[in-house]
Formats: C-alpha cells, sequence, structure tokens
C-alpha cells in the first residue's frame, strides 16, 4: 500500500512518444511496452521523481475522478511500473 | 497486444508520419583499423564537439527518434564520447555502438559504457581464425584485443552483438564465427554485402563473395536451419523502395543530415538548422517518394521478388540510385535457386510417438516454409529447446496452442513461431499431401485431439484417441487416395 510520502522515481529507460502513446523498452524485461493515454499521462508527470501524493492530486485534478477511484488505479499503474523494472518506489 | 506487435505498430506508424526512429550518428571518421572492405572516407575534417552533439541530440529526441546507433569509423575514437553517449542517455534514447573493440581494454572501460548508459554494443568479427581476422582488419593482434573486448563486455549488462560482413576470404567461417556467438548467447547478423566506398572507389568490391561461394553458403545454412530459407517478398511496385527519410536517418561527423547512411546527399545541416525545415523540405521528399516502378533494371519476372534493393548502393555504384548493381542481382538469382532447389527436395525426418497414428517414425514431412496463415487443424513446424516439432494447431485466437494428436498435454506458442506448415508425408517412397477437401477433416481431428487433454477423464480420452485412430486410419488407407489425402509415388 502506497503512502503520501512515498517517492516514486523513473528510471532511466529508453522510451518515445508517439501519437500520445508511449512506448517503453524495459531493460529488465528487455521487451517493450506501449502504456494507454491515462499512463501514457502518469509516465510522463513523473518525470525524474515526484510524491505519491503529489502524482495523485494532479490525476485526481486532470482526470476528474474519485479519490479513492485514482487512489486504487494509480497504485495499480505505478506496481506494473515497478515489475517492468521501470520505476522504483521508496517510502 | 503481444510484444512484437506493440513495436511494429509504433514502427508503422512512424514510417507513415515520416518519424526517423533510428538515427545513425556517425561520431568521427578516424579508424584504428585499415580494413580493405570499409566504405567509409576516413580522416575527413573536423569532428563536432559534444556541445554540438547536444543539439542535434535535443532535435532528434524532439522528432521522435528512439534508436540511436554510434558508429564511424571508430566511434570510441571520439574524445567526447562518453559524454554523448550519457548525454543521450539522459535524453531517454535507446543506445547502440558499432565497433571493432579495440579500445576496450579493461574491465573498467566496458563498466563505464554501462554506467554512461550503453543497451547495445555490436562487435565486428571477421573470423574465428585469428590470422583471417587481422588480415582483414590490417591490424595485427586486432584478433586478440576484440577477444579481450569480449571477455569484459561479457561482465556488463550491456547486450552484445557480433556482426560479420561476408567476403570471398571469410565466408566459409560463418558458421563457427555463428557457433562464438552462440556459446555467448550474443546476438549474431551476417550480411553477404560489401560496398563500395561513399567517394564511388571501388576497389574493395572485389572482396564480394563469387556465386558459387554464395549459393554453397545459403544451401549450407537453409539445410542447418530450414526456418532460415528466405522465400520470396513481393516487390509492390507502386511503394516506396526503402524506409529512408521516413523512419530513418543519418548524421554524419560534421552534422549534415542524410536520409541514411548510405545515401551522401546533404539534406541540411542539424547543428545549425532546424529539424523539421530539413525534413519536409523538397529534398528530403524526392528521396522518400522514390517508388519501386521507377528502378530501371528489375528482372521483370519472379526473380524480383527475391532482391534486396538498395538506392544508396545503386547512387554510389552505379551512379543512379534507380539502377540495381549487378551483384545485387545476382545475389537475388542465387537465392531463387536456392529456394527452389530447397523447396523441392527438403525433406524433414520425423521421429517420435506424438503424432501417431498419422506420423510414424522415418516418415518424412513435406513442409510448406511461405504459407501465407493457418488454421485450426493444420500441422505447424516450430523449434522448441532447439529441436523442430510438428503438432497440429488446436487453437488460435488469444492463444495459440499445439498439440500432438497422441499427446495428453498442450502447448502455446506465439504465431510468430511458426516456421511452416506441413503439407503432407511420405512413407515407404509413397508422397501423401493434403487435398483442399482436407480442412473439414483436419479441423475434426483437432477437435478430438483437444478432447484428449489430461485434464479430461480416461475413458473420454480413450474414446477420443480411438476415434482418431479410426479416422487416420481409414483415410491414409482407404479414402486416402481421394477425399483426405491424395497419395503419389514418390521416388
Amino acid at each position: 500500500m502506497l503512502s503520501s510520502k512515498t517517492k516514486i522515481i523513473r528510471k532511466k529507460v529508453p522510451w518515445q512518444e508517439l501519437d500520445e502513446k508511449i512506448v517503453i523498452l524495459s531493460p529488465v524485461t528487455r521487451m517493450s511496452h506501449e502504456l494507454n493515454e491515462t499512463s501514457s499521462w502518469i509516465w510522463k508527470e513523473i518525470q525524474q521523481e515526484i510524491s505519491f501524493e503529489k502524482l495523485l492530486g494532479q490525476l485526481i485534478e486532470n482526470f476528474e475522478v474519485d479519490d479513492v477511484v485514482a487512489h486504487q488505479d494509480l497504485q495499480e499503474v505505478l506496481m506494473i511500473f515497478q515489475e517492468k523494472g521501470l520505476i522504483e518506489i521508496n517510502d | 497486444m503481444t510484444e512484437p506487435k506493440i513495436l511494429e505498430s509504433f514502427k508503422k506508424k512512424a514510417y507513415e508520419k515520416n518519424i526517423p526512429l533510428q538515427a545513425s550518428l556517425e561520431l568521427t571518421t578516424r579508424c584504428n583499423h585499415a580494413c580493405n572492405h570499409c566504405y567509409v572516407d576516413k580522416n575527413q575534417g573536423i569532428d563536432l564537439s559534444f556541445a554540438q552533439w547536444k543539439i542535434i541530440l535535443e532535435k532528434l529526441r524532439e522528432a521522435g527518434t528512439l534508436y540511436i546507433v554510434f558508429l564511424g569509423g571508430e566511434a570510441l575514437l571520439h574524445p567526447d564520447f562518453f559524454n554523448i553517449l550519457e548525454y543521450a542517455h539522459q535524453l531517454s534514447f535507446h543506445t547502440s555502438v558499432i565497433s571493432n573493440g579495440y579500445l576496450i581494454g579493461s574491465l573498467d572501460y566496458a563498466k563505464k559504457l554501462e554506467s554512461a548508459g550503453l543497451d547495445n554494443i555490436t562487435l565486428s568479427l571477421y573470423s574465428t581464425k585469428e590470422k583471417t581476422h587481422d588480415e582483414l582488419t590490417g591490424v595485427l593482434g586486432s584478433y586478440q584485443k576484440l577477444m579481450r573486448a569480449v571477455e569484459y563486455l561479457k561482465q556488463t549488462k550491456i547486450r552484445v552483438g557480433i556482426n560479420t560482413l561476408l567476403m570471398t576470404k571469410n565466408i566459409e567461417d560463418f558458421f563457427s564465427i555463428y557457433e562464438f556467438a552462440t556459446k555467448y548467447k550474443f546476438d549474431f547478423n551476417s550480411d553477404p554485402v560489401v560496398t563500395c566506398d561513399w567517394l564511388g572507389k571501388k576497389n574493395n568490391l572485389a572482396l564480394r563473395p563469387n556465386d558459387e561461394q554464395l549459393k554453397k553458403h545459403f544451401m549450407d545454412k537453409v539445410n542447418k536451419w530450414p526456418e532460415s530459407l528466405s522465400g520470396p517478398i513481393p516487390l509492390p511496385l507502386n511503394s516506396s523502395i526503402c524506409n529512408m527519410a521516413r523512419c530513418k536517418c543519418a548524421v554524419n561527423h560534421q552534422g549534415d543530415l542524410h536520409p541514411c547512411v548510405e545515401i551522401r546527399e546533404v539534406l541540411g545541416n542539424l547543428s545549425r538548422e532546424d529539424f523539421q525545415a530539413i525534413w519536409t523540405s523538397d529534398l528530403a521528399n524526392k528521396w522518400r517518394l522514390l517508388e519501386n516502378r521507377k528502378i530501371k533494371n528489375l528482372f521483370n519476372d519472379a526473380t524480383d521478388e527475391f532482391l534486396d534493393i538498395c538506392p544508396g548502393m545503386g547512387l554510389n555504384e552505379m551512379n543512379d540510385p534507380l539502377i540495381i548493381p549487378e551483384y545485387m542481382k545476382m545475389l537475388a538469382q542465387v537465392q531463387k535457386n536456392v529456394w527452389e532447389e530447397f523447396r523441392k527436395t527438403y525433406r524433414l525426418p520425423f521421429s517420435g510417438k506424438s503424432m501417431l497414428p498419422l506420423f510414424r517414425d522415418k516418415d518424412e514431412l513435406i513442409i510448406n516454409f511461405s504459407y501465407k496463415s493457418v488454421q485450426v487443424g493444420d500441422i505447424v513446424l516450430v523449434r522448441s529447446g532447439g529441436e523442430l516439432i510438428a503438432h497440429r494447431l488446436v487453437e488460435t485466437g488469444d492463444k495459440t496452442i499445439l498439440k500432438g494428436d497422441r499427446s495428453v498435454s498442450a502447448e502455446e506458442i506465439q504465431l510468430e513461431d511458426i516456421l511452416g506448415i506441413v503439407e503432407g508425408f511420405i512413407r515407404n517412397k509413397k508422397e501423401y499431401k493434403w487435398g483442399s477437401t482436407g480442412m473439414l477433416f483436419k479441423k475434426n481431428l483437432s477437435d478430438c485431439s483437444r478432447k484428449t487433454l489430461r485434464h479430461h477423464a480416461r475413458i473420454y480420452r480413450r474414446f477420443y484417441f480411438l476415434i482418431i485412430f479410426v479416422m487416420v486410419w481409414f483415410s491414409v488407407l482407404i479414402v486416402g487416395l481421394n477425399n483426405q489425402l491424395t497419395s503419389k509415388n514418390h521416388t
């Protein structure tokens, strides 16, 4: 469970955006991953490092979604990013 | 979407929008080798500085580039190589370098490449015989230096590839180089095309393999790896010749932008000018819109489907991008001959029991390597665990599942793994092939085969094994000639 103080750090992995879709080449899986619109937005917002709280706030504001749903969805996306070696999560 | 499909879709979009997904950056024309086959015009002018390369990298990032390939000359000779590499890594490019490995003289150096963010390195290896390699590089000791580089790079996470240019002197070393690369789990690529240098000097073309050597090379390759057989690829006359000035570009050591590495016409200078202004110019469009129908010396027969057409080669060797050099035409002819000969004569010896009662030990399978699509019921060839396996396709769609008719387990594969379709088999010199009416039969067999999977009750599975046995026995021995299989005597 991610807390508000959790820091999300984007790893230096190759990626590029085309038509608002992002493709990332994961060094861990050695595979390419395509992000949907929401995940692409999250990826770009992380930039280098951001707190979970700030990212969540921006997500709610940008997509006008319910707090609880946003919290759950964001956590899920970040877990997937972490599993694929794309980010680090520091409590 | 599966992983190969993600990149395929991305590349397709890049092609449609002329996004240069890959940029080859020639950092320097200087080199510490003296290869006679080299096409680079060496020691030409002053190389760009790190500050200038930073500007170019930022422009390429903005333009949509994902892959950066550093080359030369010898790219590692650039005094700011590590700074440039690190900056490219910071900008989130995927970075590769093509190198002779000569300067990778310590583990520290290799680790420095890794921490600067290098993703891939491709090393040029010409032979596993030290003398041959050194002769071809023109530098005594270059083989030992390369082997040393290999030992250090193995200890990093950099993905290593071996590239071999095949020439008359080293084409017979192909398999030993392949084994070398496989031993270390390196990627391996070979190419039998020596290209003439950028100034049009053709001395190095004498190093190209002759047609006899090429034919032997391709025949040896397909006999060892049938799936490497290159079949015809349609040549649509109204399509662009290649993806130059679309999803690839090249930047030389002075910042000049080219449509690709081979075409040396300068579109503009990226260290001074805006990328889009150059990329959307009439000059860039001229290259990007070259179509196959404008080529002046096609065969105008089926051999065209074996051609590998490069306008850059035409420009450098024939002074005309629309004329295919004779060597490339000869190469296409050789590949077509190999294709035709191999298809007529190749038979895959079958062993094992997984496809009983249909296939038995000592049967020989007839394979179609140039299939267009597969359907449930087809028996397909895949490579699994280093062996070739022919099993029945029992499911396609979300998952692609193969199963031996006599097996109680199935295996999931990717559609891309299918090397060919089994068209028939030879038994006791008699050839049996599925006729066009055999599809329903194959689908019924496939349904029965699925019902024999382990998770069903034993008596249920036995019943369906019996059905399969009766269906196959009946078709091969009794009805075979008419509905299900056609047979002819095979000599």
